[in-house]
């Protein structure tokens, strides 16, 4: 009894119990703090590509044969490596990369024939027609 | 000529030789052995251990030698201690020598830098409860945050004449991470968390660096403002070494600063343990509580790393929580070994710096909250 007593008359649970949470709150708002200030110094960092990112997703208007033409050349260039195009890698990558404005314009090669499925399954490009389209605009 | 020999006997250590002096001096010897012998923290045992020497050789009042005495030399530079000087000076060293990278790239490692001070607020409840004032409890329960100079800060303000004892055992079991610590983290870890690796640390840039300290100091000193000449050094030290182009400044903080401060601590703090003043049932207890404080304080960094790793995607290994009592760098080193112990290739040092470093943020505000509360 005299324990508690001890501990009670000189407010010792309220001030460990506060002591503790604020020392928790105090790195807690820190580590916060770093990571906002992480996101805001990477953003300036790179904020010609983000502004240049945002201003394209805003821009294209795949029914203009240019915009259109535009983004197939760059998507040839994304996969001129490859013969047989990793179709689900390649979405991947741009969702990762932020450039997810490049899956309508997939989906409109796949409609118009750029983009052709060979007797293996696998997605290749219709290079003749692709690069009629570029040689066009 | 037999009076004069006889009085001069009369005046030798010899003759003034008590029991206790004579214990004091065998810690004194054990210290400088572990230091040595054992490289436990030989930068601070060897200057505690030969200062208790100094301050256990029997000596008459009045000739101005005790550390007690206002005319002695060793009392001015206890002064140091005493106002609580050298501990911020420390700490000025330790920022300019740290980097905070590790934390930077994963900030919710400073969580565990947090749970550690539990053992802080713990054994300060529990010195309560063994009848210690409030002032006394909270300068012991800082011992628990694992860090010599912030111990002595707060009980400078707090509790002057216990200083001697809480700064020997915060320093003897900073000394003993390595033996006190390993238990614990193997009982409260399975081997499977043992051997969880840690996902790569992100690339910091400059920017973030240099902004750290700033953001650290302004965040910690407007919440505890009493944190001040702590994390206020801790902080300017750090600027003075992320900004590169203070290098000059830097350096002798990392360096000259630190080693004439940890010197002078070290030997005066040693010397203060003069056996009347020290040996007595309060600093064995405050020794027993300064162990019982390592110990919640490491088990609550196990345990929360534990529970965070309920709630994270990418677990984190339940070691390093042992790593956030700031006894920098050994108890990231211990996790390190012990990590070690189960998978040669498992590196976790760079990792456990993290909550160590945090450790040393969140001991000087839980002095700072302890301050305020109590003043």
């Amino acid at each position: 009894m005299s324990i508690l007593q001890n501990i009670q008359n000189a407010n010792g649970f309220e001030i460990a119990f506060l002591g503790t949470l604020i020392v928790f709150l105090c790195l807690f708002s820190l580590s916060v703090a770093v990571n906002f200030f992480h996101t805001i110094i990477f953003f300036l960092e790179n904020k010609h590509t983000f502004i240049q990112k945002i201003k394209k997703q805003a821009k294209i208007n795949l029914s203009e044969e240019s915009d259109f033409a535009d983004m197939v050349k760059q998507f040839m260039l994304f996969v001129e490596k490859y013969d047989e195009i990793p179709l689900p890698k390649f979405l991947r990558n741009a969702r990762e990369m932020g450039l997810t404005y490049f899956y309508p314009v997939v989906a409109k090669m796949a409609d118009e024939g750029y983009l052709v499925s060979n007797d293996r399954g696998f997605f290749v490009l219709n290079k003749t027609k692709c690069n009629e389209l570029i040689g066009n605009n | 000529m037999f009076n004069m020999l006889s009085d001069f006997f009369a005046n030798t250590g010899f003759a003034l030789l008590t029991p206790g002096y004579f214990v004091m001096i065998l810690v004194g010897l054990f210290f400088i052995y572990l230091g040595i012998a054992k490289h436990y923290e030989p930068l601070l045992l060897v200057p505690i251990g030969f200062g208790i020497l100094v301050g256990n050789v029997p000596v008459f009042q009045g000739f101005g030698l005790s550390i007690y005495e206002d005319t002695s030399v060793l009392h001015y530079l206890y002064f140091g201690v005493t106002k609580g000087i050298y501990p911020p000076l420390i700490f000025l060293g330790i920022g300019a020598m740290t980097d905070f990278s590790t934390l930077l790239s994963r900030p919710s490692l400073m969580l565990l830098g947090a749970a550690a001070q539990v053992g802080i607020f713990i054994t300060f409840l529990s010195a309560l409860a063994l009848g210690f004032l409030p002032n006394e409890a909270a300068s012991i329960g800082i011992i628990g945050g694992a860090d010599g100079p912030t111990a002595i800060f707060l009980s400078s303000k707090l509790a002057p004449m216990l200083i001697g004892p809480i700064a020997i055992a915060a320093y003897s079991y900073m000394a003993l991470v390595p033996i006190i610590q390993p238990p614990i983290m193997k009982l409260l870890t399975t081997r499977k968390e043992r051997l969880i690796r840690m996902s790569e640390a992100r690339k910091v840039t400059k920017k973030e660096k240099i902004l750290f300290p700033i953001i650290t100091f302004l965040l910690c000193c407007f919440v505890a403002p009493t944190s001040l000449p702590l994390i206020g050094m801790l902080c300017f030290g750090n600027l003075l070494k992320e900004a590169l182009v203070t290098e000059r400044l830097a350096k002798v903080a990392r360096t000259s600063i630190i080693d004439i401060v940890t010197i002078l601590l070290g030997l005066t703090v040693g010397a203060s343990t003069q056996a009347d003043v020290f040996l007595n049932a309060k600093s064995l207890i405050i020794f027993f509580l300064g162990a019982f404080s390592f110990c919640i304080a490491t088990v609550s960094g196990v345990v929360f790393a534990k529970i965070m790793n309920l709630f994270l995607k990418d677990k984190i290994n339940p070691l390093l929580g042992a790593a956030g009592v700031s006894a920098v760098p050994d108890s990231a080193r211990v996790v390190h070994t012990v990590g070690q112990e189960e998978d040669r290739n498992n590196f976790l040092l760079m990792h456990a710096m993290a909550p160590n470093v945090s450790g040393v943020i969140g001991s000087a505000i839980g002095a700072g909250i302890l301050w305020s509360f109590i003043k």
